[in-house]
């Protein structure tokens, strides 16, 4: 274990050891400059002037020799760095030539945002003095511009190139897509939720952001599409800040009112403007692209003052991530417009000449995308709530509905009740009140004989025991009433030596009846019957009950006299009939040669409907 | 030998007519009469009568005081209530007091008589109504089960036979003694005797429930 330990650190320690003297890579500050045409490298006789690494040129045509010193040639491969050379060159070492990097020609417009990383091949370098010539030349896009060379073992130089590729090349290629997909998505959720302003405007900055963005990925371009190029980058940037500045205006829950058409028009003027003076990228470049800034920085105090009014989340992270976003417009637009001053200010950020709204915009659009979330998880917990409170509103409704209904169906059966109480009433009133007066008057007046007076009462009495039968039954069940009755008049019948035959045909269940029809139908049997014992003379009766689902028909039939030989009074059938038709039944009555057949007839199906 | 009958009425005309109709009947003999339960208690002890026409109502108490005294230690002794419609509670609580009848106030002097023998002969009158409440308590007594099916607490088996239920069901329709023997394929006769049977039962097994409960209470 132990020596295998030591073996290791001591590898280790080789390494660093190896990786201390490894040489570091040259950066030379100088270089020698000629303006020249031509596609060797002019000798060192010809007129070079120094100039200070980065240089920039207006010029043509310029060559550019850039001198180092190597104490002696390395084993490891060794390779030229270039972070930029965005139209392109030719590259020689030593007079030999080294790479052509592909520049403009009448057909194709280049430029590269990828650093360049080129190696040098073995032998090429030698102790002592060596140097780079470069031949760069100048495009009708960009001047020139030489940025400062590193050369040195490509080990070391390729991690510098590999984060310049990806922060130069990887980044934009990702917010192109990414740009393009959210844009996509928050627009669509605009599309089908208008009100949802700020999803559109995220959704239109997204897009832009994303197509500004390819348009620094796109490297190489026929020279036609060119102008079409330019007039898309303007428009995406300048919407881009317009898109923007709305959203802060509607986060900050301002109304831009007429100046939403003064910046679209600003915003046209940009694309329009560089259509109109034939792709002049130094007006539209700088001067256009300039006026963005001002609205830039009226975004950033708006934001500023409303966050710091409302003291918002969304707010907050959006004046931070729009700060960046303004120092970053600001520091690009100096990088392209007056290095000098950022150089003065920080010369190893100019060096490095890249162009920070790139990152800012990216950071920004992440910070809109965070508050629209934030919005979006809002809003649904909102409705989360929402939905509980209606639910127990509604559970509570339903509970006040039910309570309510209930209440109103006990005041239906205590209304019915009562109706029932004084259909009752009116009867006992109607019926054996006045049967009582009648008796009493009749016996005050000494108009009546003991024998008619016994009569009279036990037909009250009877007639008392009728109501209590109809009104007793618990559930207002007819087949109960029905058997009281039935076993009364059997006696009755018995007693009086009328042979009696009564036949049931129901159901197991009861009959509900309501107890006030309960007892006309019984009072109509009832009456039926006393004809029959006091005027038929007949010697046999026979009462069948039919009870089903649809009706009730109660049949009387005697074998006596029949009607027509001194039958019942006129005034009884009246009654009979009174009854029935009260209570929605049919009576009839007809002579059944011999005898009579009353038969009384209820559809329960159409009372239940009335 | 003659039915030794007592009447105990407070209504001296209802109690007259009462007492007429025992009278007017050959086979029955009345040996008292009494208007309050005091009298009708000192009458009880006096005159051991054979058959009690006993009226709830008494202005010293109630008639089910004299049911019970008349029945205690008396098994073979009939008591009928003498009620206005032969439907109202009482009728219950007199039965289950130890009451084998019931007679109509209204009733007519045959009847009075008719009923007074049939009772003593082994049989018992009972109207839908009485029948109707008599299954509706056997149906409370079981725990709301099937009436036939119903058991006493202390599983002394159905309370009921299965006839003695099949019978109050057809009564409780309102059939005629003579109609349920009918469809029973049984006699009128035999079909009193189950009814009284029911009577005795139900007053025993109130005996037994109080027992129960006084036991329940520490009385016994």
């Amino acid at each position: 274990m132990r020596p295998i330990r030591w073996a290791c650190c001591s590898w280790l320690a080789l390494l660093a050891l190896a990786a201390l003297a490894a040489a570091q890579p040259q950066r030379p500050e100088h270089g020698w400059m000629l303006v020249d045409g031509a596609t060797t490298p002019p000798p060192a006789s010809a007129p070079w002037q120094q100039v200070a690494l980065p240089a920039s040129s207006g010029e043509a045509v310029v060559w550019y020799l850039i001198d180092f010193d190597l104490d002696r040639t390395a084993d490891e491969p060794w390779s030229l760095y270039l972070p930029y050379l965005y139209g392109g060159g030719r590259i020689f070492l030593n007079d030999e030539p080294l790479v052509a990097i592909r520049e403009s020609t009448p057909e194709t417009v280049v430029r590269w945002e990828r650093p360049h990383l080129l190696p040098i091949p073995a032998g090429l370098l030698r102790p002592g003095r060596n140097s780079v010539a470069l031949r760069v030349a100048t495009t009708p896009i960009a001047s020139i511009r030489v940025p400062r060379p590193a050369v040195g073992p490509t080990v070391e130089l390729l991690v510098e190139y590999d984060r310049r590729l990806f922060w130069t090349r990887t980044m934009s290629q990702f917010t192109v897509v990414a740009c393009t997909v959210v844009g996509l998505l928050a627009l669509f959720i605009w599309w089908r939720r208008r009100e949802e302003a700020l999803y559109g405007l995220f959704g239109a900055a997204s897009l832009l952001w994303g197509l500004r963005t390819l348009t620094f990925v796109v490297e190489l371009l026929p020279s036609v599409s060119w102008s079409a190029w330019r007039t898309l980058y303007y428009a995406a940037t300048g919407g881009f800040t317009i898109a923007m500045l709305l959203f802060a205006l509607h986060l900050a829950q301002m109304e831009p009112g007429r100046l939403k058409w003064l910046l679209f028009g600003y915003w046209l003027l940009g694309p329009l403007g560089y259509l109109a003076t034939g792709g002049n990228e130094m007006l539209i470049g700088r001067f256009w692209t300039g006026g963005l800034l001002p609205i830039g920085l009226a975004l950033l105090v708006i934001t500023i003052t409303a966050a710091w009014r409302q003291r918002t989340a969304p707010l907050l992270v959006l004046a931070g991530s729009l700060g960046l976003a303004v120092l970053a417009g600001v520091h690009d637009y100096l990088l392209a417009a007056a290095p000098e001053v950022i150089r003065a200010i920080a010369p190893g950020v100019a060096a490095n000449r890249l162009f920070l709204l790139h990152y800012a915009a990216d950071i920004l659009l992440v910070a809109m995308g965070a508050i629209l979330s934030l919005r979006l998880v809002g809003t649904l917990d909102a409705i989360q709530q929402l939905n509980r409170t209606l639910e127990g509103r509604v559970a509570e409704s339903e509970q006040t509905i039910r309570i309510n209904y209930e209440r109103l169906r006990r005041l239906e059966r205590r209304h019915a009740a009562s109706q029932e109480r004084q259909q009752i009433m009116r009867d006992l009133h109607d019926g054996l009140g006045s049967r009582l007066f009648v008796a009493l008057s009749r016996a005050e007046a000494g108009q009546i004989s003991s024998g008619e007076l016994v009569q009279s009462l036990r037909e009250c009495i009877a007639d008392m025991r009728l109501t209590l039968e109809a009104m007793s039954p618990e559930g207002n069940d007819f087949l109960e009433a029905w058997g009281d009755f039935r076993f009364r008049w059997q006696q009755v019948l018995d007693s009086s030596g009328l042979t009696s035959q009564w036949e049931l045909d129901a159901g197991n269940g009861p009959v509900v009846l309501a107890p006030h029809v309960t007892l006309q139908l019984l009072r109509i049997v009832q009456e039926a019957l006393t004809n029959v014992l006091k005027h038929a003379e007949a010697g046999r009766v026979a009462i069948a009950l039919h009870a089903g689902d649809t009706g009730i028909r109660i049949d009387v039939r005697d074998d006596g006299r029949g009607m027509s030989a001194g039958g019942p009074a006129g005034h009884g059938l009246a009654n009979m009939q009174a009854r029935a038709k009260g209570v929605g039944a049919r009576l009839r009555i007809a002579e059944n040669g011999p005898g009579v057949h009353v038969c009384v007839d209820l559809d329960r199906q159409r009372r239940a409907v009335t | 030998m003659n039915i030794r009958v007592l009447v105990v009425d407070d209504e001296p005309v209802v109690r007259r007519r009462f007492c007429d109709a025992v009278a007017a009947e050959p086979g029955l003999s009345l040996v008292g009469s009494a208007g309050t339960v005091a009298e009708a208690r000192a009458l009880l002890d006096r005159v051991a009568p054979d058959v009690i026409l006993a009226d709830l109502g008494l202005p010293d108490g109630n008639g089910i005081e004299v049911i019970r005294h008349a029945t205690v230690g008396h098994p073979d002794r009939d008591v009928i209530v003498i009620t206005m419609f032969g439907d109202d509670d009482h009728v219950l609580d007199s039965i289950r007091a130890g009451a084998t009848g019931y007679l109509l106030k209204d009733a007519l002097p045959r009847d009075i008589a008719g009923a007074i023998m049939q009772v003593h002969d082994g049989g018992s009158l009972i109207s839908p109504a009485i029948a109707r409440r008599v299954l509706q308590s056997m149906q409370h007594a079981g725990g709301g089960a099937p009436a036939h099916s119903a058991e006493a607490e202390d599983g002394r088996g159905p309370l009921l036979s299965r006839r003695e239920t099949e019978i109050l069901r057809l009564v409780a329709k309102g059939l005629s003694f003579k109609e349920v023997g009918a469809t029973l394929d049984i006699s009128s006769h035999t079909v009193i005797t189950h009814v009284k049977r029911v009577y005795q039962k139900l007053a025993v097994h109130s005996r037994g429930e109080a027992v129960y409960e006084a036991n329940q209470m520490g009385l016994l």
